[in-house]
């Protein structure tokens, strides 16, 4: 396999388990030990991981709320402008700027930007894209095992005593891994 | 009360996924094929008679100069309304935790999307020129200063109708990416690989993505649950801001969204019934999630029934001529046998949840639903053609006959909503693995601790 | 725009000639018979020109030939019958015009084995022979019922079918109008009537009576009136259905009113109309309200002569026979005339297509279209009208009396003819115009000339009252029946059958029944009950005369005991449209004598059942309907009328929103209730002036009819006989239109002058804002209506498409429209106006349907403008608004409508 220069090579020890409890342990206990965790890889959501992982609570509220602000806005000035500066006209004696009758397209263009946005907003975080090269750790992850991937940096990482402290902690596997990304 | 299994039996997560994606890598069986030609047949059928009107003339239909809604309208409310259970229970039980949505909210959300999708068709073809349908969008235009009617229900409904189809398509999709890499990384063949790669959009199952995923479909939920209530306020609307008597009532807003969950659950309770039979998914869509279903039926469908009484009280009590008379012409008039119905299906047949015995057998359910959705079919078709037939003015009273274009082309979106549903189990994981395997994981994790 | 004069027989006329073609008829007002409106049938005529079924050239045995080639031939024959001294009939239905009249008298100096029969399928035969027994008067009086304060009708449709009934409709519009001077006298009117006419459902007292117990209804009338003239005559009348007070009351009220009264039969019973000329004679009518010294010439025939003909022709006594305006082999019997027929050597019809009578004929010669040829008329002695042609004809056609002078030998026109007719007999009565040039000019630009009339004055009646009522008792015994009574009548639509191919009339809901595209046989509800009959139910109708199969339509007002049928239906032969609708109900008139009536009538179910194209399903307007809670119809008593004219305060309506405000104009109309009399006279006018297509009877059936504006026609009461009420309906121009706020696309919105449009090109067809109209008055495009075989009427041929408005858009299919309150007109009247520099005149625009108004019921006008007519009436205490409360705010005021009964 020939990589170009620009290609940096990242060495992955793996540790597989079968359970939920355990591997959350074992992330605890390896965060304990001063290990930091690249990621792990999980058949479904793990609530428990993000407190053990120290994650911060996520940020897409913001997103959905800043467009939603807008979406709202946007339509409101629309519906304004057309009814009362572009183009005015007797619709059934109502008057011009008839305010209530805007809002439900305003509500629903409310939410179509809000949820649109931030669905936006968690592709690009997550970066999930089409044809995007799956990082295949293990086949099983989408089945039943969960991974907790360590990344060997280079000098300060100590396989040996993370590698203890896996099999100690109950992983099932343990294996190495090389990615390109 | 202890809560119902979620679950039958001890699944481990491996047999989970396998027994999920095993309709995905299989031959379909013999009930799947004949439903989906007879399916097929509908939709043809539907397609066809479409294509006839369009040519035509709506003059095909049984409409005439007083009612100019009838078939077409009802079938609206009534898909828009099936629509709703979906949302319902992928959103808005999300947000109260209910975990026994997990094993159905996947097929209930397809049955919301192909729901939309059938009743789109219908203010489309109503229209009588619907290949200009495109001007109901305020989009920019060399006709000088040129907008669309932003005090129109029916404007509202293009807006709450296209909000709605979208999200809830995005919803159910990124709902479904898990389980898409899930099908990635078991499916044979290339062609099944690189469909299902692009679909799961590299997902690794990375807890970081996890975690912001849940948010996402926290923030979905929350964003869907109020779309939801707004879609069938703004349907209920077309009557409501009306002044035809029988429409032109401010209890619509509630009653339709009521009426809709109800529906909504019927059908839902119809299709699962159907689908554990044939998938072979008893042990994840247990009779325990049927009796839930069962029991929001019965409170909505007592709900109903209050709106109905409440609506014939608020007519009394107006003092309003005409809003006494379309109630009274409801009951005793030419159309009396619709109410007749109506008031069968879904006040009376729903109180038969109330025996355990009713709510636990899928043969009575699935009779029921049905009743049901036949009821609240005919909810809307006396609410909509009856106050048409006889509104103010003696002179223009009509009476109404479907044509065979107008029942056709109902059957026809039955055959829609079924192909997309049978082809649906087939080639999407039908039930949420990922979240099921959640419950799973912990359900082992708490044996564990007990034992 | 050019708008040449035209007459014809009932009416005189204004053409609207657009890119050279006409495509619109409105009344001349300079005519005092019409005075500005057009019938319904009048209306139609101008698409009957556009009728592809018109002869495109003249037939010789059936063959198409050269004029040259006919002429010869005729003439040729002509001559050999002429040198063998054998029989010419000339058939011709009444001859309103006097220089054809006086052409024929040349004719016969040519021919003198000629001999002229006149016959008119629906005659007045019986009245024209009582007159000549009455009074020595040969002919119909001109009735003057504009002098009248109190009318009776006995079995007499004059607002609908009768002698002239545009006259007598402006006549009635104007002896009830309460808008001008509430002091004056409001015409009374009574009615005895078998089926329930026109006529009958506008009197304020309307008494359903058997054909049979007429005569002794008219005799008891006659007594009643004689006692109190004093000249009582010593009768037994005979037991009949009316209650003795109630004709003693009328009698009282007749002769109160003496001299300003009038009554009046449309019985073809001679004894009958003799008893009726009593009663006139003793009420000082006679020279009053009945002008005998000048009288019409709309009807002349005498059909007893057609019988004699019949019978000569079997017998070979006829040679040759030209037949105009008449087709016996429909109005009369089919085979009967197709018998008889055989024997004639040479037989021609001046048919203007083929007809059941032409095609047998040995030639066709086709007369002009009225629209493509002079004439010279005399409807009434003393007026003169002078009709021009207003288009080149459009078919290989020839005048009819051309034809006749070509055969004489002469070389002149018609049109030269006439003139020459004009200048001998009518240039020296007048004294207006020294040169007969400046004299005829002035006649074809106002198509109206009014010479000085003689004075009417009072005839003696010839015959003794005894010996007059005696003859009527014997006859009424004769009569006397137990059985079920046949009536035939006229429809206001298809008349007598001649004009069935005209789409426009065909699919004109009656305004009685509201059926269209049919005749049906009329049964009173109790009848119906115990025939065990239902709407739709066909039956056999049987006499020893003649049987017909035709569908059972239940009528209210129907006299119990007695079936309604209308003539003019079952053309065998007459164009595409026409053809298979309804039944010929002539052959139980062809017996000879046109009765009235027939007895002995069997009526048996066949046991099949159709649906008839009714354009409205419910029909009564009672405490079931909510009649006094919907605030639709709003009707009063004349008593409680002068006793309080104001009707209960309005409640004024709130709104959340300020209003709008109109600057200029502001558009508005009213209907006066009273005046309308159901006619449809404007139905056909919107039809004609807005392109309005016509949908065919199965379509109608659906309920699809496109009219713009409607007749809406109400029950109340007693079923057996019924109060009417008509509401003309059309779109309300509502301020707060209901339809604008929901169009998804403002396909419809208001205008500044306040019209609500509809904007066909945006339309999308959602049809929403049809279902939000309180009036129900917006018409949907369910199909293409034009260039469409399925509806295969005017709109489907390139002649018939010539009709067409072009200032109006022809509608696609798909999209919604209604009444534009002729918003074309408004642009044209405001134009005319800004070229001339002046403001817009009240009245200056008038509507299509309000032209067309025998009974000016309906005004347009600016509300903006305090002076204006539908201002000052929309002040008026009558004016309301249906629907009122909805706070629609529509721009069409509709004023109560008053009937001269008891409280």
């Amino acid at each position: 396999m020939s990589h170009n220069n620009f290609a940096r090579v990242k060495d992955f020890l793996l540790g597989l388990y079968d359970d939920e409890q355990r591997m959350v342990a074992a992330v605890k206990t390896l965060r304990a030990a001063g290990f930091a965790i690249y990621d792990v890889y999980t058949p479904y959501a793990v609530h428990s991981l993000d407190g053990a992982m120290g994650l911060k609570r996520s940020r897409l509220g913001i997103v959905t709320f800043i467009a939603g602000l807008t979406g709202l806005i946007l339509s409101l000035t629309f519906q304004f402008w057309t009814n009362v500066i572009d183009w005015h006209v007797n619709i059934g004696g109502k008057p011009d700027n008839s305010t209530l009758a805007f809002i439900p397209v305003s509500f629903e263009i409310t939410i179509l930007f809000g949820a649109l946005t931030t669905v936006a907003a968690f592709f690009v975080r997550s970066r999930l894209f089409p044809k995007k090269e799956t990082l295949v750790l293990d086949p099983a992850i989408t089945d039943d095992r969960f991974v907790i991937a360590l990344q060997k940096v280079d000098g300060s990482f100590n396989e040996k005593k993370a590698h203890g402290l896996l099999v100690a902690s109950g992983a099932v596997h343990i294996a190495e891994k090389s990615v390109i990304t | 009360m202890l809560r119902p299994a979620l679950i039958d039996g001890n699944v481990t997560l491996k047999e989970l996924t396998d027994d999920i994606n095993r309709p995905l890598n299989t031959k379909p069986g013999v009930a799947w094929t004949i439903g989906f030609l007879v399916a097929l047949a509908a939709l043809l059928l539907g397609v066809s008679l479409v294509a006839y009107q369009i040519k035509v003339g709506i003059g095909t239909w049984g409409l005439n100069k007083t009612i100019g809604w009838a078939f077409d309208i009802t079938n609206f409310v009534f898909w828009v309304g099936i629509g709703h259970a979906g949302t319902l229970i992928s959103a808005i039980l999300l947000l109260f935790r209910q975990k026994w949505r997990t094993s159905i909210n996947r097929s209930a959300e397809a049955m919301t999307i192909f729901a939309v999708m059938c009743a789109a068709i219908f203010p489309l073809i109503h229209m009588g020129r619907p290949w200009l349908a495109f001007w109901v969008f305020p989009y920019p235009n060399t006709r000088g200063s040129l907008w669309v009617n932003f005090r129109s229900p029916l404007l509202w409904d293009v807006f709450a109708i296209s909000t709605y189809f979208t999200v809830s398509l995005v919803f159910w999709y990124i709902g479904m990416i898990p389980d898409l890499a899930t099908v990635r990384d078991r499916a044979t063949g290339k062609i099944k690989k690189t469909i299902y790669g692009f679909l799961s959009l590299g997902w690794d199952g990375s807890h970081r993505t996890w975690s912001r995923y849940e948010a996402l479909c926290l923030i979905l939920a929350g964003l869907a649950t109020p779309l939801v209530v707004s879609v069938h306020t703004i349907v209920s609307m077309d009557f409501a801001t009306s002044v035809i008597p029988g429409w032109h009532t401010t209890i619509f807003p509630p009653y339709f969204v009521v009426g809709a969950v109800f529906s909504g659950f019927a059908m839902v309770t119809t299709l699962l019934v159907i689908t554990r039979k044939v998938m072979h998914l008893e042990k994840y869509i247990t009779i325990g999630h049927l009796e839930a279903i069962a029991k929001v039926i019965l409170v909505t469908g007592s709900i109903v029934g209050l709106a109905y009484m409440t609506e014939l009280f608020t007519a009394w009590y107006s003092g309003n001529y005409y809003e006494q008379f379309a109630f009274k012409n409801r009951i005793v008039g030419p159309y009396g046998w619709t109410y007749a119905i109506m008031v069968f299906c879904n006040v009376i047949t729903p109180q038969f949840l109330w025996f355990k015995k009713m709510r636990t057998t899928p043969a009575l359910l699935f009779v029921l639903s049905i009743i049901v959705n036949i009821g609240m079919w005919f909810e809307r078709f006396v609410i909509i053609m009856t106050s048409l037939s006889r509104d103010f003015l003696p002179s223009s009273w009509s009476l109404y006959k479907p044509t065979f274009v107008e029942v056709g082309t109902f059957i026809g979106t039955f055959g829609l909503f079924f192909t997309c549903f049978l082809l649906f189990v087939r080639v999407l994981p039908v039930v949420a693995m990922w979240e099921v395997k959640s419950l799973v994981g912990h359900h082992k994790e708490e044996d564990s601790h007990e034992s | 725009m050019r708008r040449p004069v035209v007459g014809v027989v009932q009416a005189v006329l204004l053409v609207k000639n657009r890119d050279g073609r006409p495509i619109k008829i409105e009344g001349n007002t300079e005519s005092p018979l019409n005075r500005g409106a057009v019938c319904a049938t009048g209306q139609a005529t101008v698409l009957g020109l556009y009728d592809d079924e018109r002869l495109k050239s003249p037939l010789w045995q059936g063959q198409s030939v050269t004029w040259e080639k006919i002429d010869q031939e005729v003439v040729k024959t002509l001559s050999d019958i002429k040198a063998q001294n054998g029989n010419i009939v000339i058939l011709t239905s009444a001859l309103p015009s006097p220089a054809a009249k006086a052409l024929l008298k040349e004719w016969i100096q040519q021919y003198p084995t000629t001999e002229v029969v006149t016959y008119d399928a629906i005659s007045s035969s019986a009245l024209i022979e009582a007159n000549r027994q009455s009074f020595g008067v040969e002919g119909v009086p001109h009735y003057h019922l504009e002098k009248a304060h109190v009318v009776v009708g006995i079995n007499c449709d004059f607002l609908g079918t009768w002698i002239s009934p545009m006259e007598f409709a402006w006549a009635y519009g104007e002896r009830r109008n309460l808008r001008n001077d509430q002091n004056k006298v409001f015409l009374k009117h009574v009615q005895f009537e078998t089926a329930l006419s026109l006529t009958g459902s506008n009197a304020d007292h309307r008494i359903p009576i058997t054909p049979a117990d007429e005569s002794a209804i008219v005799l008891d009338l006659l007594k009643s009136v004689s006692k109190l003239a004093s000249q009582s005559i010593d009768i037994t009348v005979p037991h009949h259905g009316v209650a003795r007070d109630e004709i003693e009351s009328l009698a009282r009220d007749l002769w109160k009113n003496r001299g300003h009264s009038l009554v009046i039969s449309g019985s073809q019973e001679l004894e009958t109309q003799m008893a009726v000329n009593a009663i006139n004679s003793l009420l000082g009518n006679i020279g009053e309200t009945i002008d005998l010294d000048n009288i019409s010439f709309q009807k002349e025939g005498q059909e007893k002569t057609l019988a004699a003909l019949i019978q000569k022709m079997k017998s070979g006594g006829v040679q040759a026979l030209i037949l105009h305006g008449v087709n016996p082999a429909y109005t009369f019997s089919s085979e009967e005339f197709s018998k008889a027929l055989k024997t004639v050597k040479l037989s021609i019809s001046l048919s203007e297509r083929l007809d059941e009578t032409s095609s047998q004929t040995t030639a066709v010669c086709p007369d002009h279209y009225f629209l493509e040829s002079w004439d010279l008329l005399e409807p009434v002695s003393s007026l003169l009208h002078v009709r021009q042609p207003v288009i080149r004809p459009l078919r290989d056609s020839r005048q009819a009396f051309e034809s006749l002078l070509k055969w004489m030998g002469r070389s002149e026109t018609y049109y030269e003819y006439l003139r020459t007719y004009a200048k001998n007999q009518y240039f020296g009565r007048q004294t207006s115009h020294l040169t007969f040039d400046g004299f005829w000019d002035r006649c074809v630009h106002d198509g109206v000339f009014q010479f000085s009339q003689t004075p009417s004055k009072s005839f003696a009646f010839n015959a003794s009252l005894s010996t007059l009522s005696e003859t009527v008792l014997q006859k009424q015994k004769r009569l006397t029946s137990q059985s079920l009574q046949l009536v035939c009548y006229e429809k206001i639509s298809v008349r007598d059958g001649s004009v069935a191919n005209n789409p426009w009339l065909q699919e004109l809901p009656d305004p009685i029944s509201k059926v269209s595209w049919d005749n049906y046989a009329c049964l009173s509800p109790a009848l119906a009950k115990s025939l065990f009959c239902e709407e739709g139910d066909v039956v056999k109708i049987s006499t020893d005369q003649s049987s017909v199969v035709v569908p059972v339509h239940i009528q209210p007002g129907q006299a119990l005991q007695t079936i309604g049928l209308a003539l003019g239906y079952g053309r065998r032969q007459c164009g595409k449209v026409g053809e298979k609708v309804g039944v010929n109900a002539y052959p139980f008139l062809s017996s000879g004598n046109h009765a009235s009536f027939f007895n002995a009538v069997t009526v048996e179910k066949t046991g099949d059942h159709v649906e008839l194209a009714c354009t409205q399903l419910h029909h009564s307007m009672d405490k079931a309907e909510g009649r006094e809670e919907r605030g639709i119809l709003k009707e009063a008593t004349l008593a409680s009328f002068i006793k309080d004219p104001g009707n209960k305060k309005k409640e004024e309506n709130v709104t959340l929103w300020e209003e709008k405000d109109y600057e200029g104009h502001h558009w508005g109309m009213v209907v006066d209730l009273t005046n309308c009399i159901g006619c449809s006279a404007c139905v056909v006018s919107c039809q004609a002036e807005n392109n309005v297509p016509v949908v065919g009877k199965d379509e109608v059936r659906r309920q699809r009819e496109m009219h713009w504006i409607r007749i809406d026609r109400y029950f109340s009461g007693d079923e057996n006989n019924p109060e009417t009420s008509f509401q003309p309906m059309m779109c309300q121009h509502c301020g707060n239109a209901p339809c604008e706020t929901v169009c998804p696309v403002l396909a419809t919105v208001h205008s500044s002058d306040g019209l609500n449009q509809q904007v066909y090109n945006r339309c999308v067809g959602t049809r929403y804002c049809a279902n939000n109209c309180p009036y129900k008055v917006r018409r949907f495009n369910w199909f293409d209506y034009a260039h469409n075989d399925r509806f295969d009427y005017n709109m489907n041929s390139d002649l018939g498409t010539m009709v067409l408005n072009p200032d109006i858009v022809v509608r696609s299919r798909g999209v919604m429209e209604k009444c534009s309150m002729c918003v074309q007109r408004i642009q044209e009247a405001k134009l005319a106006a800004k070229r001339e520099g002046v403001p817009l005149k009240d009245g200056d625009i008038k509507l299509a349907c309000e032209q067309s108004c025998p009974s000016q019921a309906i005004v347009f006008g600016n509300m903006n403008d305090p002076q204006s007519r539908v201002a000052q009436l929309q002040k008026d205490k009558r004016s309301y608004h249906v629907l009122e409360e909805l706070n629609v705010k529509p721009v069409v005021s509709y004023l109560t409508k008053i009937r001269d009964q008891r409280d």
